[in-house]
């Protein structure tokens, strides 16, 4: 190739790119449509309350264009979805913030995503509205162009202390909040607000969001003695907290939170009968006395057949508030929409609406608590619609149904004694332990054979969660059951990519082998949010949240019942490995695959079988999830793919009795860490064992013992 | 080879420096900035993972901590956030030191595995060490130095620090330094019986690399001008990490050019994936990646190569 045509081609792309790149700034029209930015959670963990909003959004938008819009002219919305991530939703306000015909903003969903969002509108100077996001930081720095519909984090503070000393009567509080803005911010207002209600606060404690197993916490926390708990989480902890409270047999006087994922009608769902009795922070219900908002809620449960929580309500008012400023202003103007938001001064559904200097508006916090399965106003007595039923009735005393909200007896004392919480926290080690053992086991199979360090063995292990979960929500087939299906199913998925995938690359250096892995994980992930959407499925079996207590140590049944087909998966495999010619052969290869070759091993074959194995027992790990976890979301299996790494090497790479004593270790280690040392480090734990492993004995603890 | 190569360098500076007048619209300045940020990125893993071959799938705790230091010097001072290109690429020595003298000990599988813990604890300790990072509510920086909305000052910041970059792995191409790596990298045993001190180069390696990926993390901290330590965030995140191997290795590791060419490819993919495909953006990623490491097992650099090769011999 000559110097002449390089620069000829390159001066042509330059040419085209400067054509097809350079538009001019776009003048605000003063016709047609005015567009406004929407930025929520659409997909992505979150995704549930992006639904909410949108629902909203929508229904104030037929509103507002069926009068013929602010000045005549009709809004149009702008979706922006953040997927639940910062960084995404700080570029969306920039690139709505760069068209210049866009009049405001409003979002996000999450604290996290809102407050970075809120610094670069109020830099580019245009208006941001926030429906929903609580975070004190977002009103603290002076800025200009943002203005807050809902209530913030100090209020469900204040609300939540003044409401646990006045109707609880609780004095001693325990706060579990995950460890994200959200829920550091309403733990923190709690925690300072706390002292001047007269309640002490027994216990502080931080979990990382998305947790997999709160039995350690909940451990920690029960042995504090509290007689109030707040949780700060959203949907899916907010769901297995409550369940593993039941577990736990965790029975304060009380279970309040802090909103969000505790006051969604998916939470009632999701977390069964353990839902009855919560107590929770909520920003509005149907029956909170604003004018309208029974009417709306009527009108809003006839078109999406939901029952509207508050999330859809700020979305819904937010945009009712941004048309009044537009009219008010009389041009789609920034500035002059800024100043007109400045004089809000409107009444809405949501109450009476106005923002401080601050941007703030002045918005009370209510109480709901689930009784019969419905969430029911009860605080403060001005618009509670009933007192609430406290004492909480401790788990042992509620019957199977619910209902009986009338009489309630007196709560349990949670005294746990020192050698009861080091048994339990090495129970619910051992039990978890199981499962890392058995996820572990497919990682370890396939290194052994193959030297392929398998990066989709989480997606893999969510391929297994649901089809357990379809299994059982459409054809009922009990998830223990289901493995009969399962397992063969993932073998043959197993093999599929095998043939189709891995072996073209296992002549490739490692690195091709670790992309090629992550890359299939890319897809199964992104295949299941297109399929399933980021949405959380849940599912709840007869035996859900069923206890076995032995000698004060609680054990929930169905995590007893996957330990112990974890294990029999885990003596079968090590059987057939052992006792078998197949197995024999797959040894052979692990060993030396060449001397195997020579000796008239097919190992084509004995690679395709063994990946196959590997994702069957990913695939069974999965289904032996569904009725601990009791959901399913397309990132569910992504921090099993970190616990089988450890597993694999404190095992030691390709050794299947290493592997399960690896996932029993790291199970046990990470449970007395969560209760002993914090619950916030406790994924810490396991990573600061496995490089210690590696430095002192980095062929494992078992030596070299090979599959 | 000079006077052929002359004129196209020419019109890639030109190009370069009139980059943000090409390109107007904000937007694209800001996919610009990206593609330079992950250039650097891309070529300071280069130095370890290509040159070297010691394949890390730790560097976004590097990036974390000189993004942090950005940050931390802002909050805790009057400082400007600028002084974390001066503090982070410092503070980060130590902690890279600590992972060479860990992690170097291990070879293949086990070695990158050690990574990933080594960025998981970091991202684990900065989310729960309240008082110093702000913990998981992470922090706002007040821009310093540029006040205003423009983006072209940080192009020309960053294009300076990203063309530094490859003109260094360049440098280390032509150096002794190069061919011990190079050596290193094609059989450790070999070269540490001809008398190269392994250890000592990787970690000559493993510092330049992770010093620049620093710098490149507290420019992203005075550009983005929030740092937390969420999971879905890029700061500290093992997705940042996977993402930097990604572009070295699709664009050719090992190469100078490589790692360049796979930053402007999976970044402009990725933005107009996601303009064009909706959801559907990052299962379409999934797929590219899928398909170049199967059709192009060499990456990006190796096809071309290949592909130049037939054309020759046609």
């Amino acid at each position: 190739m000559n110097s002449k045509r390089l620069t000829a081609i390159s001066t042509a792309i330059l040419c085209s790119l400067l054509l097809s790149c350079q538009k001019g700034e776009e003048k605000p029209n003063n016709t047609g449509p005015i567009p406004v930015g929407i930025i929520s959670s659409f997909t992505g963990p979150e995704a549930r309350f992006g639904q909410a909003h949108r629902n909203g959004y929508e229904m104030a938008l037929e509103e507002i264009n069926s009068s013929g819009g602010p000045l005549g002219r009709e809004l149009e919305l702008l979706y922006y979805d953040d997927t639940s991530r910062a960084e995404v939703a700080m570029s969306a306000v920039e690139e709505l913030a760069e068209n210049s015909s866009v009049a405001a903003i409003l979002g996000a969903y999450t604290s996290s995503s809102t407050f970075p969002s809120t610094a670069v509108s109020d830099r580019y100077q245009i208006p941001m509205i926030v429906p929903t996001a609580v975070t004190d930081e977002i009103t603290r720095q002076g800025y200009q162009w943002v203005f807050r519909v809902c209530a913030p984090a100090a209020s469900y503070g204040e609300g939540m202390t003044d409401f646990l000393k006045e109707a609880a009567g609780a004095t001693r509080l325990a706060i579990v909040y995950e460890n994200t803005q959200f829920g550091s911010s309403v733990a923190h207002a709690a925690l300072e607000r706390a002292p001047r209600a007269g309640i002490e606060v027994v216990a502080f404690e931080a979990y990382d969001a998305g947790g997999t197993d709160f039995t350690p916490l909940l451990t920690r926390v029960k042995s504090a003695n509290p007689d109030g708990a707040l949780y700060i989480s959203y949907l899916a902890d907010a769901t297995l907290l409550m369940r593993q409270s039941k577990e736990m047999d965790f029975n304060p006087k009380v279970f309040t939170a802090g909103g969000s994922g505790f006051s969604l009608p998916d939470f009632l769902k999701g977390a069964g009968d353990t839902a009855e009795y919560t107590v929770s922070i909520t920003q509005w219900t149907p029956d909170a006395g604003w004018s309208g908002s029974r009417e709306w809620a009527a009108k809003f449960r006839a078109r999406y057949n939901s029952e509207p929580g508050y999330h859809a309500v700020q979305a819904y008012v937010s945009l009712k508030v941004l048309a009044d400023a537009i009219t008010r202003a009389g041009t789609s103007g920034r500035r002059a929409i800024r100043d007109a938001l400045r004089s809000t001064s409107m009444d809405s559904i949501f109450g009476p609406i106005s923002f401080d200097e601050k941007g703030q508006n002045a918005h009370p916090v209510a109480i709901t608590q689930v009784l019969n399965g419905k969430f029911v106003t009860v605080y403060p007595p001005s618009v509670a619609m009933r007192p609430p039923v406290i004492p909480t009735p401790p788990w042992s005393a509620r019957s199977s149904q619910r209902g009986d909200t009338g009489k309630a007896s007196v709560a349990q004392v949670n005294d746990v004694s020192g050698t009861q919480k080091f048994l339990q926290s090495v129970a619910s080690g051992l039990l978890t332990g199981g499962i890392y053992a058995l996820i572990g086991i497919g990682l370890t199979i396939i290194f052994g054979v193959m030297r392929v360090v398998n990066f989709a063995h989480g997606a893999l292990v969510m391929v297994g969660m649901y089809s357990t979960y379809f299994l059982f929500t459409y054809l009922h087939i009990d998830p223990f059951l289901s493995l009969v299906v399962v397992m063969p199913a993932m073998f043959l998925v197993g093999v599929a990519i095998e043939k189709l995938l891995i072996e073209p690359v296992l002549k490739a250096p490692e690195r091709n082998q670790i992309l090629l892995t992550e890359g299939l994980s890319i897809v199964l992930i992104n295949t299941a949010l297109l399929l399933f959407t980021a949405n959380y499925l849940t599912m709840t079996t007869s035996y859900a949240g069923a206890t076995a207590r032995l000698g004060g140590v609680s054990v929930s049944k169905p995590q007893l019942g996957a330990f112990a087909i974890a294990c029999v998966i885990t003596a079968a495999l090590y059987l057939f490995l052992m006792k078998t010619d197949t197995g024999r052969r797959i040894r052979a290869t692990a060993q030396d695959s060449e001397a195997a070759q020579i000796l008239g091993v097919n190992i084509k074959r004995v690679q395709t079988l063994t990946f196959g194995l590997g994702v069957a027992a990913a695939g069974a790990a999965g289904a032996l999830l569904m009725p601990i976890y009791y959901r399913v979301e397309p990132y569910a299996g992504a921090p099993f793919s970190l616990k089988a790494f450890i597993v694999v090497v404190l095992g030691g790479m390709g050794s299947v009795t290493g592997a399960l004593v690896g996932g029993l270790l790291l199970g046990v280690a990470e449970a007395l860490g969560a209760v002993y040392v914090s619950t916030g480090y406790k994924d810490a734990i396991g990573f600061v064992i496995f490089l210690l492993v590696l430095l002192l004995k980095p062929s494992g603890l078992l030596g070299k013992s090979r599959v | 080879m000079r006077g052929r190569l002359a004129l196209p360098s020419l019109v890639l500076a030109v190009f370069l420096l009139a980059g943000p007048f090409l390109f107007q619209a904000r937007y694209a300045q800001h996919v610009l900035i990206l593609v330079l940020l992950y250039v650097t990125l891309g070529s300071a893993w280069n130095i370890l993972g290509g040159f070297a071959g010691q394949l890390s799938l730790g560097h976004a705790a590097f990036f974390g901590i000189g993004a942090y230091s950005a940050a931390i010097i802002a909050s805790k001072s009057a400082a400007s956030p600028w002084w974390g290109m001066v503090a982070g690429p410092i503070v980060v020595l130590p902690v890279a030191l600590a992972v060479g003298w860990t992690c170097f000990r291990l070879r293949g599988p086990y070695f990158t595995l050690a990574t990933i813990a080594v960025g998981e604890v970091v991202r684990l300790v900065a989310l729960n060490w309240g008082s110093l990072t702000g913990g998981a509510v992470g922090v706002v920086i007040r821009p310093s130095i540029f006040s205003g909305t423009s983006k072209v000052p940080y192009y020309y910041v960053i294009l300076v620090i990203a063309v530094g970059t490859v003109a260094l792995c360049w440098m280390i191409t032509r150096r002794k330094l190069g061919y011990y790596l190079l050596a290193i990298r094609e059989d450790q045993e070999t070269a540490e019986s001809i008398g190269i001190d392994t250890t000592r180069y990787k970690l000559i390696a493993l510092l330049i690399s992770a010093s620049l990926t620093a710098l490149a993390g507290a420019f992203y901290a005075n550009y983005f001008l929030f740092v937390d330590p969420s999971q879905s965030a890029t700061v500290l995140t093992l997705a940042l990490s996977v993402e930097i191997v990604l572009m070295a290795i699709i664009g050719g590791q090992g190469t100078v050019a490589g790692p360049v060419l796979g930053a402007i490819l999976l970044k402009v993919s990725s933005e107009v994936f996601r303009n064009v495909f909706k959801q559907a953006n990052l299962l379409i990623y999934g797929l590219l990646l899928i398909a170049i490491i199967l059709f192009m097992p060499d990456g990006l650099m190796g096809g071309l190569r290949k592909w130049m090769n037939k054309r020759r011999h046609a």
